[in-house]
């Protein structure tokens, strides 16, 4: 019986913890609800078709803005890439290297090599230009 | 009834947002009213309720007048300040508010105020063609149904595809600059074609200031071609423009008050004021600006700027071309040319006109009201002003090959240190027509 009623209890506690959650998230809800309808509420003043056009300074737009990028920053990227992973595998390494010994200085070398390929391409592409 | 009240009176005493479409013959408007408390001048029609027509105002002008007219959200207004009764403006904004008044604070503040409370209804949408159409396509994202590349979103197409200068294939986005973009000199016009963030082409626009009849005060350059003027009224003249470029330069790069402080020193300025000007030099270049953002930004090659009488952007190159230094009147009052040269860049040309600025105030001090030059050729603010012949006029076909494979930002640094201005070439246009070219 007692065993049952500890059971009941722990029962009772988890649900009591759920619902003070279901609560806040209740609450949480209500209140984003009621700012959004203050929101509209107040403003009142409807977007006109013209006000949603990109304004270029008085001439329309020509071509739809939904276009490819170039992201120029990719070298960064890269370099960041090449240099993070190399560290993310050196720590782990440093402890195999100590049991391993010249084995695992032969496969370190080889990993770097190929890290160092991508770091060999940002050069090329001017990414160890400062500025 | 007392919050309505209360509510009504905080709104009316809310500074003025104005957006301005200024002629070239109402070039100062903009910088007068930056100066205002009463008057918030906001860098588009997105933050305005007022749109302030000053001058006049031609049809290019006024279809952007248009276009910014109704990207301005509800409620709204129109003033039209110092333009000509009858012309396109009321033909275009019928019943529109008119003030021929010296200072249009007055009666923005007024419009404005009535506005806010209801008792003058907001201005009816003209439509502008930037409306948009309705989506157009079957795929999913209305692309069209095949591809990405098919269909017109919103009545408009996709971009092109063009191959950029790595080799990658990429979208090239064409953005017109109208007359009225933020960033960029005023008035200036053209289509930049952008290869991601870096300019791939750039077609330079036609003057949207460009009117035979031009109807405000002459400038005293413009005068100085036909009339004999003070030295001192042209030093003090140029001066202030300069003055106001390096503002426009500082507010280009985010330092918004510090512009606003050498604005405030340009409209009151004196022959006296020259410790003021060289301390302003002294913190702007030590500190502020050439420290970092402006410097090797706009590098020009001198090659391309010889011949072209450009005035401070020829002398920050390291090039010696100045009318005034062959001028009796102002050899008599012992000009010496004044030569940057040390880098050719964005923050040179800002060290170069401060230079300038201070020399024009001691020529001007010198000079006193007597000395007057006579009428011909003249070396403006911004280079040799000649019968037919603005600077702007000739740095205009340089710009293309300026700004390609620059981003944004670095042409709108550029842009600023350049100086360019539409406003001189229109009045040159206006003032030497060719009957009175013929004429010389």
């Amino acid at each position: 019986m007692t065993v049952s009623t500890g059971v009941d209890g722990d029962a009772v506690t988890g649900l009591a913890t759920y619902g003070a959650a279901l609560a806040v998230f209740a609450a949480a809800l209500a209140a984003v609800m009621v700012l959004r309808w203050a929101g509209t509420a107040i403003t009142e003043v409807p977007l006109e078709e013209h006000a949603q056009v990109p304004f270029t300074g008085g001439e329309p737009p020509r071509f739809h803005a939904w276009n490819r990028y170039h992201v120029r920053y990719y070298v960064m990227t890269l370099m960041f890439l090449a240099f993070d992973l190399e560290m993310v595998y050196m720590y782990p390494w440093a402890v195999v290297f100590a049991r391993e010994g010249l084995v695992a200085f032969v496969e370190m070398g080889m990993f770097a090599a190929i890290l160092m390929l991508g770091v060999v391409y940002a050069w090329r592409e001017r990414g160890l230009t400062w500025a | 009834m007392g919050l309505s009240s209360l509510l009504g009176r905080l709104a009316t005493d809310a500074p003025v947002a104005v957006t301005v479409v200024a002629g070239a013959d109402a070039g100062d408007v903009a910088p007068d009213l930056c100066l205002r408390p009463e008057v918030s001048l906001v860098t588009g029609p997105r933050q305005a309720e007022v749109l302030l027509l000053a001058g006049t105002c031609t049809d290019d002008l006024l279809r952007a007048a248009l276009a910014a007219h109704d990207a301005i959200p509800p409620p709204r207004i129109v003033l039209a300040w110092r333009a000509a009764p009858g012309d396109v403006v009321s033909a275009a904004f019928p019943g529109v508010e008119r003030c021929e008044d010296e200072d249009p604070v007055p009666t923005l503040r007024r419009i404005a105020a009535e506005l806010r409370t209801g008792q003058r209804p907001s201005s009816p949408l003209r439509g502008a063609p930037t409306a948009r159409s309705a989506w157009r396509g079957v795929g999913p994202f209305g692309q069209g149904g095949r591809g990405r590349r098919g269909g017109e979103p919103y009545g408009r197409p996709l971009a092109r595809r063009e191959t950029a200068r790595d080799g990658l294939l990429i979208d090239a986005l064409e953005v017109p600059v109208g007359p009225l973009q933020t960033g960029v000199p005023d008035g200036f016009t053209g289509t930049i074609t952008f290869h991601g963030d870096l300019v791939a082409r750039l077609e330079v626009g036609r003057n949207p200031f460009l009117s035979p009849h031009l109807t405000g005060c002459q400038p005293a350059f413009l005068r100085s071609l036909e009339h004999p003027v003070a030295v001192e009224e042209l030093e003090l003249e140029r001066a202030r423009a300069l003055l106001r470029a390096v503002a426009w330069t500082l507010r280009v790069h985010g330092l918004v008050s510090l512009g606003e402080r050498v604005l405030r020193l340009a409209a009151g300025l004196r022959p006296q004021d020259q410790d003021q000007v060289v301390r302003l030099r002294r913190f702007v270049t030590r500190w502020a600006v050439s420290g970092g953002q402006l410097r090797r930004v706009g590098v020009i090659d001198p090659a391309l700027l010889a011949g072209r009488s450009l005035g401070p952007l020829a002398r920050a190159a390291g090039l010696t071309e100045d009318l005034r230094a062959e001028d009796p009147a102002y050899l008599a009052l012992g000009f010496e040319l004044a030569n940057e040269a040390a880098n050719n860049d964005a923050a040179g040309r800002l060290r170069q006109r401060l230079m300038e600025t201070e020399q024009a105030l001691q020529l001007a001090q010198r000079a006193g009201p007597e000395a007057v030059r006579a009428p011909g050729p003249v070396e403006g603010p911004r280079g040799v002003i000649r019968a037919g012949s603005a600077p702007a006029d000739r740095l205009e076909p340089l710009l293309p090959q300026l700004v390609v494979g620059l981003g944004w930002q670095d042409v709108a640094g550029l842009l600023a240190s350049l100086d360019l201005d539409r406003r001189e070439a229109a009045w040159v246009a206006a003032t030497t027509s060719p009957a009175s070219g013929a004429r010389r």
